[in-house]
């Protein structure tokens, strides 16, 4: 069993072993049983079953569930069954896939376990995300992914709500808008801000940020901004196996039309995609402002670290949208 | 040497090695080492990078001797490399854009310079950014210095010729109200700014008191200039004042050293 690095460089070697399902800890379980740290240290010994008189250890399998099984008489078909975490990524099981015919599947993620398998890059699935393109993929259009179905139905619903339940002709949303001068000429664009708003699926979407136009000018000064926003897909941003994800749930277009927002379409949003959340995102399409500057001109204070849904929060708090 | 002693120390030069490379010798100058970070994926003709150094290798010299490493090592069309003064902040950084995880902003806080090249414009440069919240070229905070540079340039946000390589993001707020604070304290060898206290505790009205007080306190602890063999004195008057003019993210920041910052906080000057 030999190890490498990403670049190719030899890491370390274990004799008389084979690598048959990597782990979500960075290590991996040989057809012996052993199991390896990600620096080849063998740090556990799985039980493998004995094999019928007469018959060499079939080692373990793994299935297609996340559990490894070792087939333990052949000619009455018994199983033994193994709980193993999964790594993420490409290749995390001998043979590319858990039935080994040789294709290599994405596992996106382990839900509490249970991974996730996904065609790579041109299939029926989730882009891998590493090329800009120019897709920008409806919010529950594209191929069909754990979770991208049951949020587009969120957010149109979320939508409608906001519409026709009058929140944003709300007496508190009024004196929120109307008295602060910062946000005052934008109380009477909310409305038709919501109607045109266009969702997209953040993950499947692999136009560049710069197409997207989901920057500010300001960024233009920043050296390599420019470059960086031209190579980097939007796709890119949401995934959190091979990209940076780490919490946005949307992206509002700053560049006009100003219409686009990009949703993560991952299972947090199940939870956090509210009313508000369309609020928050045209907000930031009307006025051009960033995070940071939107929380201060609504509340005066510092948005600091804190997460910044707490925007989305505030604007229901002040009867914007429904709690 | 006890043997246990020996075996910290060997597996702690070995992490230097490990984690920082080696530094390098570039002609006269001895070029820090440093660590990879994120690389951008696409970018075949550009060179979009991160890299961290160890906080006290933040100085002209070496950045500049740097630089001349970099521009050999990562040779492209377009370089932009990006350096943090943190290894977790140049494996995680991602361009702070209009929207953001919270992590993200202390990751960005850390980069605290950029080397950036450009063949076909002609420009090569380095930038030093106290505030990595305000990468920008335009920021009355950083200093560009144009490559090739042998000579010890001055920075805008210096004292006593040590340039200010590091403070924390200054941000709009009401709370602090407005009033003034003189704050004294001592540049350390090691860059940073220790026995920071209140000069003159009653100053300012009780209101604003405690709130300017704080906030000035806090932020000249975050300070961080660059090495030097010598403790330096400082005295800084701290004003804040709210105002009715509109600043570009509601506030317009402004150092006078060696002696003064003055913040003042209004309306937001709303985006173009």
């Amino acid at each position: 069993m030999y190890a490498f690095t990403s670049s190719g460089t030899l890491l370390w070697t274990v004799p008389n072993d084979t690598p048959q399902i990597a782990t979500s800890d960075g290590g991996v379980i040989g057809s012996s049983g052993v199991e390896y740290d990600q620096y080849g240290n063998a740090d556990g010994q799985t039980e493998i079953p004995s094999p019928s008189p007469g018959q060499s250890s079939p080692g373990w399998w793994p299935n297609w569930s996340g559990m490894s099984y070792s087939v333990t008489n052949s000619s009455n078909v018994q199983y033994e069954y193994l709980f193993s975490n999964l790594a993420t990524g490409y290749a995390s099981v001998a043979g590319a896939n858990p039935s080994g015919t040789g294709t290599a599947l994405l596992n996106i993620e382990t839900d509490e376990g249970i991974p996730q398998w996904r065609y790579p890059l041109g299939s029926r699935d989730v882009p891998a995300c590493l090329l800009v393109g120019a897709n920008k993929v409806e919010l529950g259009l594209g191929v069909r992914t754990p979770y991208n179905e049951e949020i587009a139905l969120l957010y149109e619903e979320a939508k409608a709500s906001l519409l026709s339940r009058g929140y944003l002709a709300s007496l508190g949303c009024k004196a929120l808008f109307t008295q602060n001068p910062n946000l005052a000429p934008f109380f009477n664009q909310l409305t038709s801000a919501i109607s045109n708003q266009k969702a997209y699926d953040g993950l499947q979407s692999n136009i560049s940020k710069y197409d997207a136009g989901v920057w500010a000018q300001q960024f233009l000064t920043i050296p390599g901004e420019l470059e960086e926003l031209r190579v980097t897909p939007v796709c890119w941003e949401f995934n959190r196996i091979l990209g940076p994800w780490t919490g946005i749930l949307a992206m509002a277009q700053f560049q006009p039309p100003k219409t686009d927002v990009y949703i993560w379409t991952g299972k947090e949003n199940l939870s956090l995609l509210k009313q508000s959340t369309l609020l928050h995102e045209a907000l930031h399409s009307l006025t051009g402002m960033g995070d940071a500057t939107l929380y201060f001109v609504l509340t005066g204070k510092p948005l600091g670290r804190q997460p910044t849904h707490v925007i989305s929060t505030f604007l229901a708090n002040n009867g914007c949208a429904a709690n | 040497m006890p043997k246990l002693f020996r075996v910290v120390l060997r597996s702690a030069l070995t992490s230097l090695v490990f984690f920082y490379g080696t530094s390098h010798s570039y002609g006269n100058c001895e070029a820090p080492a440093y660590r990879e970070g994120r690389r951008v994926p696409n970018s075949a003709s550009y060179v979009l990078l991160n890299i961290s150094l160890r906080p006290e290798n933040f100085a002209r010299e070496k950045l500049i001797c740097l630089a001349s490493v970099l521009k050999e090592k990562y040779q492209g069309p377009v370089a932009a490399i990006k350096i943090f003064n943190s290894d977790e902040a140049a494996l995680n950084y991602v361009s702070l854009g209009n929207e953001y995880a919270n992590s993200a902003v202390l990751w960005a806080s850390k980069l605290h310079a950029i080397y950036y090249s450009n063949i076909e414009r002609h420009e090569e440069y380095l930038l030093l950014i106290p505030d990595g919240l305000s990468p920008s070229l335009d920021s009355p905070f950083n200093t560009r210095i144009d490559l090739p540079e042998k000579r010890k340039l001055q920075c805008k946000l210096q004292i006593r010729d040590r340039c200010l390589i590091e403070f924390d993001h200054i941000s709009a707020s009401k709370e602090y109200g407005s009033g003034a604070v003189t704050l004294t304290g001592q540049i350390m060898p090691d860059g940073t700014v220790s026995e920071v206290v209140v000069a003159d505790p009653d100053a300012n009205p009780l209101s604003s008191r405690i709130a300017v007080a704080e906030f000035a306190t806090r932020n000249l602890r975050s300070w961080r200039f660059e090495p030097s063999l010598t403790k330096d004195e400082i005295r800084i008057l701290y004003s804040v004042k709210q105002v009715d003019a509109p600043f570009e993210e509601g506030v317009d920041v402004r150092f006078s050293l060696p002696d003064r910052v003055d913040v003042q906080i209004g309306p937001v000057q709303m985006p173009k």
